[in-house]
């Protein structure tokens, strides 16, 4: 295979028209300094010129133009209407062609798969037993996770307390900037819940934030030493990500800024490779001595998390992890995202993660194993209905990475991998990075997690549950709307008026 | 010094006695296969282990010095910070994986996946000095430190295949005049000797003492240095995409 060889021959027209309006443009040039794609332009006589080729629809110049003369829409579709080609598979291929490289791409799977959340309806209480007022009557959201086969053991095992069943997912300094990160741990804090440090180490700023966080301990290994892992309140070993199930991954130079260097512990400006394996885990017994290893180098003062991708036998992967000794298990449906990702991986790999939770639950159930793990869901988690969802599918708790971003501004672009991120979240670049002020964020992420649990505790008061246990695996309360009996069975649910 | 018979103990013993020892000088004998000793210990402790070593001997380490009079099994020195750790005799697989400071010194052979991922960070310059041979994939995604191997006492290739792959930093020493046939793509091939190894004679040298074997027999062949031809092997490798 030889090497690609970027012919620079641009085929298509931009995918984004960039549009301004001169009778509300006063030249103020807020457009031309807040685009780090360099869509606007302006010349010494005050002429201002786009470059729509360079937009990413990111939104930032349109909502902060001061008198609104900017809109961004799609850039009219030249190509021949085609149910099975439609303009991105065309538009894929000119870009490989002219560069010879693997698309790469962020954030989660964005293709129209069936989403099993919009296919669940919840269940109210009506006369037969009576609702409860959340506004009037005491409503519980604590959540233990860790091993609670231990409680009739002679030792107590070591667990997370969260007030709210939602913790943010993994999103390393690196992947995202160092004022996502102050402002997600501090807000875990306060709201009682965790946040996940993701593979990259943990930023002598953030220290005090270590005993909520999970730390994760990755394949590039980067980042973990002793202090980090006892600087924590849990180890999370990461085996794989919904939005890149089976693939390692690739930090590139250009992101691993000083700043970066001193949490990964490389050099800067070298790439940050995470082998696709760890090459420590070649099998279960394998993993087995990875946890029990972490247990020992702090004392089994930590539970230990392993997260791996929802992919086919997930069930049977999930129960050869509790078996090596997991106390969470953390799981990622394939609307994960990611801060980059082969857009192939994102686009076509894994399962989703509705299937694979109700899989795993009753996995572990019929093996009576449950009790010996927690299990967490990640991958698209939308609103507070798909937590609620996901907590009646079986989870204990649910991660939530792309939320929490959208709460700090994320606008979906996409393009997180470009370290161009003009709001200022998935960017090392500092000038970009200070976009996100952390005092403004944590109060973002904060309202975020106390509107979800408001949320949740009316749906639970409506379904006449006080208490969040009453609620998991509790599938009773779940009916499936448009699923066919295959789907629903493998959901191990009712069909709505059945 | 604190002597403790291994051989009374399981592992989970052991380790509780460990854990609640306080003297820096520690013995052990009749060692049989118990796991995760001197796991994540982050001080200057040093340790004398008769026996063999289980699985993961001072894995995530942080500063202890290790002398094993025996072998030592799978995953010595895993993830491991800084310390100072010598094998008088062979250690399994996955030494030194992730291993970003320290020092394993191995008076005979090595298993797979020799110190897959080691890298360099300020001064922390991890290297592992095998005497004998190692097995396949020795050096895979390696981004920074030093392998030496000298292949004394052996009569099996120095490196099993795919040595270095996809390793992106770091050097890899061979004792002689090595073929290269076993090695990875992207990796850059020297032969030197004399002035040339100062980078590693220091090694060779404490190699020599540890193991009590003549640092001018070793001396006696060239070095075959690998290292890599481009830093950013997979630079090229993506197209971002507005999809």
């Amino acid at each position: 295979m030889g090497a690609p060889l970027n012919t620079g021959f641009q085929m298509s027209t931009p995918v984004f028209k960039v549009d301004r309006d001169p009778d509300r443009c006063i030249q103020c040039g807020v457009c031309i300094n807040q685009c780090a794609n360099e869509v606007h332009h302006m010349d010494n006589d005050g002429w201002m010129w786009i470059e729509d080729e360079k937009c990413v629809a990111c939104q930032r110049c349109a909502v902060l133009c001061p008198t609104r003369a900017i809109s961004i829409t799609d850039f009219p579709v030249i190509y021949r209407e085609n149910s099975h080609w439609g303009s991105a598979s065309i538009r894929e291929i000119y870009r490989q062609a002219e560069s010879g490289g693997v698309l790469l791409t962020g954030m989660g799977n964005p293709r129209p798969y069936k989403s099993y959340f919009d296919h669940l309806l919840l269940n109210a209480s009506q006369v037969t037993n009576p609702s409860i007022d959340p506004l009037r009557e005491p409503m519980e959201l604590t959540t233990y996770l860790g091993n609670k086969g231990s409680l009739i053991t002679e030792t107590e095992k070591p667990f997370l307390k969260l007030k709210v069943p939602i913790m943010f997912s993994a999103m390393s300094f690196g992947s995202v900037s160092l004022n996502v990160q102050k402002s997600l741990s501090a807000a875990a804090r306060d709201m009682g819940t965790f946040w996940n440090t993701g593979e990259g180490g943990l930023h002598p700023d953030l220290k005090e934030f270590g005993s909520c966080a999970v730390v994760q301990v990755a394949s590039g290994r980067f980042g973990v030493h002793p202090g980090y892992l006892e600087n924590s309140a849990a180890i999370e070993i990461k085996i794989g990500q919904g939005a890149k199930p089976g693939i390692g991954g690739h930090l590139p130079g250009e992101k691993v800024s000083e700043e970066v260097s001193l949490t990964r512990m490389i050099p800067a400006w070298s790439d940050a490779i995470s082998p696709a394996p760890h090459h420590d885990i070649y099998s279960i017994e394998d993993l087995d001595q990875l946890i029990e290893t972490l247990k020992v180098a702090t004392g089994y003062r930590k539970p230990v998390a392993v997260k791996v991708a929802a992919v086919h036998n997930i069930g049977a992967i999930a129960s050869g992890i509790v078996r090596a000794g997991a106390d969470i298990v953390a799981i990622d449906g394939f609307r994960g995202s990611t801060g980059a990702a082969p857009m192939r991986i994102r686009d076509n790999v894994g399962i989703p993660i509705e299937i694979a939770l109700a899989q795993v639950d009753s996995r572990l159930r019929d093996e009576g194993i449950r009790q010996q793990a927690s299990l967490v869901a990640a991958g698209g988690i939308r609103s507070s209905a798909d937590v609620v969802k996901a907590i009646a599918l079986g989870a204990d708790a649910v991660y939530i990475a792309s939320a929490a971003l959208v709460a700090l501004g994320c606008h979906m672009c996409q393009m997180c991998f470009t370290g161009k991120c003009n709001w200022g979240l998935a960017t090392t670049n500092p000038g970009l990075s200070k976009r996100l002020n952390p005092e403004l964020g944590i109060q973002r992420a904060k309202n975020l997690l106390a509107a979800w649990g408001h949320e949740i505790q009316e749906m639970m008061g409506g379904m006449g549950i006080n208490a969040i246990d009453s609620l998991r695996g509790n599938r009773l309360m779940l009916r499936g709307i448009g699923l066919n009996p295959q789907e629903l069975d493998l959901l191990g649910i009712k069909s709505v008026g059945d | 010094m604190a002597v403790i018979d291994a051989s009374k103990y399981s592992q989970q013993e052991l380790i509780n006695i460990l854990n609640n020892l306080t003297d820096d000088d520690i013995e052990i004998t009749g060692l049989c296969g118990q796991r995760y000793v001197a796991c994540g210990w982050k001080n200057q402790k040093r340790l004398i282990l008769e026996g063999v070593p289980g699985n993961n001997l001072a894995a995530f380490a942080d500063g202890p010095e290790i002398i094993v009079h025996g072998n030592a099994q799978e995953g010595v020195g895993n993830t491991m910070s800084s310390g100072h750790i010598q094998v008088h005799g062979r250690v399994g697989d996955i030494a030194g994986y992730g291993m970003r400071g320290g020092e394993l010194f191995v008076k005979e052979h090595a298993g797979y996946r020799l110190g897959i991922h080691m890298k360099a960070y300020q001064d922390h310059k991890p290297v592992i000095v095998v005497g004998g041979s190692v097995g396949a994939f020795a050096g895979e995604y390696m981004a920074g430190g030093t392998i030496i191997v000298l292949g004394i006492n052996t009569i099996q290739p120095l490196i099993g295949h795919y040595c270095g792959t996809g390793m992106y930093g770091g050097e890899i020493y061979l004792r002689g005049d090595y073929p290269v046939k076993h090695v990875a793509p992207n990796i850059e091939k020297v032969v030197i000797s004399g002035k040339e190894l100062d980078n590693i004679i220091d090694y060779l040298h404490r190699y020599s003492i540890y193991f009590k074997y003549p640092l001018e027999k070793i001396l006696d062949e060239q070095f075959t240095r690998l290292t890599v031809q481009n830093v950013r092997p997979f630079a090229g490798l993506y197209a971002g995409f507005v999809s």
